[in-house]
């Protein structure tokens, strides 16, 4: 069967593997991981996609399972009897540019809160005993000593991206687009690229480099947007992120309100 | 006990479903404690912590998925690795057609416009705003809804040509569709907007019945009418059935709306190109007459005059039941102290009509939702006189279906009221339509025949009279019901309004006697 890869986000564009297999099928979109334990995500015609997207025009997953070998050859990607042709794929734009922060962004993060507040529940660090209380005391390493910090909770969580992983993700996501503590990035990157692939799973291993590259999905930017410029917009943004994944979207809300709180209270090195 | 770690290589499933699955297999008998996670070395370290670890921890690598389980012994162990396959196949079974949240859902069926939402009534507000932004029409079963939600909601929806049908919304019925407790009727050119769900459906079955039809059947919620909503969704319903081509003549059921509200409604009615005619139960009528509206007192009446319009002569209702009750034979049946009339309704507004016409007729009659508080029941699970119980009250539904889906709690009352020496008549309603119970008539029979029978031995007399709301298009099978229902020895009304004049009848003679 026969599809086109109609578009391609700018931080994989190059397709720069040979083989691969495809790991996770969900409702609209499927994971490539490649034999250089990167991620790439097929999928079927949609509007929302992830930052490692390949959007092809499928009109749904049928047929492909995990496992499958995936071939990468001639501008083509083969898996089985699958054939997804890239040579006219367009370049998604997916890197962000920093954000002007708005003078009301105290009060705008109180709204947030506010919002993510009752959902909180669906996140295994609020219910599981053991996980909040290491996250709890992961986090306080965290605002000491990053190396520390990454090492007490990147992987901590149960998930394909552990709990902690998303919060991170939300802290990140956040000191990127207003412009605040590079080093807390400069840092993550670090970890990641010496200990990312033993300590946490390929997608979120994946998600957080991009992440703390300024590859940011439209749903964790369009909260943070709407929290720096347009309150009107905070509760849809933020319902919409809570729905992502099933725990993931609550847990990077609280990642970008931890962010918030750690710059306005300093808790950093 | 055994302890042991099962690893799936390079396979996952969602934390909320391993929560799940976890908390699952930790309460079975034979299991201690079970932990589930991908093997980062933080979850194997936590597993570890948990007690939970063996030498096979150290295989899993973080894109492996591990079960650590502490149980009875290698065949709990066993059972509970089954367990778990058998629980990712029915999720895998049910996720073809299940979704993450609306959105999701929205997005794989496009054409989609109606969400139906029943959740706890803290998250229906928020689930609805989301179904109204994604472009779909809401019916929300679910009340404790804020009223100030309600408003921004029902606003919401208009401005996006949506409705939004509740809070607290029992039944609509729109291009022949029965959505939520609605009975199944013929297609016709009646609409109907009602803030009460048992009060459509008495008026909408009673067309059907008389072979007329429903056009749309358009459900507010309880709390439309009131000053805060202001009748919002009612006047969008009004105009909608203005405009479609399908409805000729247009009725409005509600309890009696607040002051504002029925200012609102009585200019959108004055406005309407289509005859209007308005049954607000125990509402003000002579500001309805005095703006020429068309009225009924009851929902009898109220789909006489419908039918007279629609066909543009008078109507003789068609009789269901050839029921005739022998008042005065049955009066001497009775037992010296035997005096009191037991209504136990799962129809709120069949409850208040009830209540209207005992008022009406200078009779004191008990509530649980009495018309005057001197009437309120003192507690809602005990009778006192003659009683009416709407059991389908919050009171009687916290934690638990309608008794209309599940009539379990309305037995257990109706062999109180039974074995009460000072009973004379049990009034029962049955509600029939999709998503109702099955065959609520079998449910009681049961309870009916043995009370009957044991009051019967205790000298008394124990009369059962009951009415079926409900269509012969129902899935309950209306028939049927009926036969059950009088095999068990219960006398079967055409309408809730010549029951409850039964009833009365019957009490005032005894107490003439």
């Amino acid at each position: 069967m026969n599809f086109e890869i109609t578009d391609i986000c700018e931080n994989i564009f190059d397709l720069n593997f040979e083989y691969g297999r495809v790991s996770g099928v969900f409702n609209n979109c499927f994971n490539i991981i490649t034999e250089e334990s990167k991620m790439l995500t097929i999928f079927k015609k949609t509007q929302k996609f992830s930052t490692r997207a390949l959007i092809s025009n499928m009109e749904n997953i049928n047929g492909i399972f995990d496992d499958m070998k995936v071939i990468n050859k001639d501008k083509k990607i083969f898996i089985d009897d699958f054939c997804f042709d890239y040579k006219n794929a367009r370049k998604i734009k997916t890197k962000r540019e920093i954000l002007n922060i708005s003078e009301n962004i105290d009060e705008n993060f109180l709204i947030f809160e506010d919002i993510i507040k009752p959902h909180l529940e669906k996140s295994p660090l609020f219910s599981e005993g053991i996980i909040k209380k290491k996250a709890d005391e992961g986090f306080k390493k965290l605002y000491k000593n990053y190396k520390e910090g990454f090492k007490s909770l990147i992987g901590l969580g149960i998930g394909l991206t552990p709990s902690c992983d998303d919060v991170i993700s939300g802290i990140s996501a956040y000191f990127y687009l207003c412009g605040k503590n590079y080093d807390f990035n400069f840092h993550l990157k670090d970890y990641l690229e010496k200990y990312g692939d033993k300590s946490t799973t390929f997608v979120s291993k994946n998600l957080l480099y991009d992440t703390l590259n300024g590859y940011i999905n439209d749903s964790v930017y369009n909260v943070i947007y709407s929290i720096s410029k347009n309150k009107n917009d905070i509760k849809k943004y933020t319902l919409n992120l809570i729905d992502y994944g099933h725990s993931s979207g609550v847990e990077t809300c609280l990642g970008i309100l931890k962010g918030y709180k750690m710059t306005k209270n300093k808790e950093l090195i | 006990m055994v302890i042991k770690n099962y690893i799936e290589k390079n396979r996952y499933y969602d934390s909320v479903f391993l929560m799940k699955i976890a908390r699952k297999l930790s309460e079975s008998d034979n299991v201690e404690n079970a932990s589930i996670g991908m093997g980062t070395p933080l979850n194997k370290e936590t597993i570890t912590d948990l007690g939970l670890n063996t030498e096979d921890l150290k295989n899993a690598g973080p894109n492996d998925l591990i079960i650590a389980i502490k149980a009875k012994d290698d065949a709990s162990f066993d059972k509970a690795i089954e367990e778990f396959y058998r629980l990712v196949n029915e999720k895998t079974t049910a996720s073809k057609n299940s979704y993450q949240s609306i959105p999701s859902a929205k997005n794989a069926n496009p054409d989609a416009n109606l969400a139906i939402i029943s959740v706890a009534g803290k998250f229906a507000a928020l689930e609805a705003r989301r179904a109204l932004m994604n472009d779909m029409n809401v019916f929300m079963f679910s009340d404790n809804v804020d009223i100030k939600d309600e408003v921004e909601l029902k606003k919401l929806a208009i401005e996006k040509g949506k409705f939004m049908m509740g809070p607290g919304c029992g039944l609509s019925f729109i291009n022949g569709v029965a959505i939520g407790l609605c009975s199944m009727v013929n297609r016709g050119d009646i609409g109907i907007v009602g803030a009460s769900g048992s009060g459509i459906q008495e008026v909408m079955v009673l067309l059907h019945r008389n072979g007329f039809g429903i056009s749309h059947a358009i459900g507010t919620g309880g709390r439309d009418l009131s000053d805060e909503v202001g009748g919002a969704t009612m006047i969008q319903s009004i105009k909608a059935l203005e405009e479609d081509e399908g409805t000729k003549i247009i009725a409005l059921i509600s309890k009696p709306p607040s002051k504002s509200a029925f200012i609102k409604v009585i200019d959108e009615i004055k406005k309407c190109k289509k005859k209007v005619v308005v049954h607000f139960l125990n509402g003000d009528n002579n500001l309805l007459k005095e703006n020429g509206i068309l009225y009924g007192e009851t929902f009898d009446e109220t789909a006489n005059i419908l039918m007279e319009l629609s066909s543009g002569k008078k109507i003789e209702p068609k009789k269901i039941f050839e029921d005739e009750l022998n008042i005065d034979e049955e009066i001497k049946k009775f037992k010296p102290g035997q005096k009191y009339l037991r209504a136990i309704l799962c129809g709120g507004a069949l409850t208040d009509e009830t209540l209207i016409y005992w008022n009406k007729n200078g009779k004191d009659l008990y509530s649980n939702v009495a018309l005057n508080d001197n009437l309120m029941l003192k507690d809602p699970f005990t009778s006192y006189k003659n009683s009416i119980i709407d059991i389908g009250d919050e009171a009687f539904t916290k934690g638990r279906a309608h008794v209309a889906i599940d009539p379990t709690a309305r037995v257990n009352r109706f062999i109180k009221e039974a074995r009460d020496k000072e009973t004379s008549v049990i009034y029962l309603d049955f509600l029939l339509g999709y998503a109702l119970h099955p065959d609520p008539a079998s449910v009681m029979a049961k309870a009916i025949t043995e009370e009957k029978e044991r009051a019967k031995k205790e000298g008394r007399n124990l009369v059962v009279i009951a009415t079926i709301c409900g269509s012969d298009l129902d899935p309950q099978d209306f028939y049927k019901q009926a036969k059950i229902l009088k095999d068990a020895g219960v006398i079967l009304f055409d309408t809730n309004f010549i029951a409850a004049k039964n009833a009365f009848e019957i009490i005032n003679k005894l107490e003439e006697r």
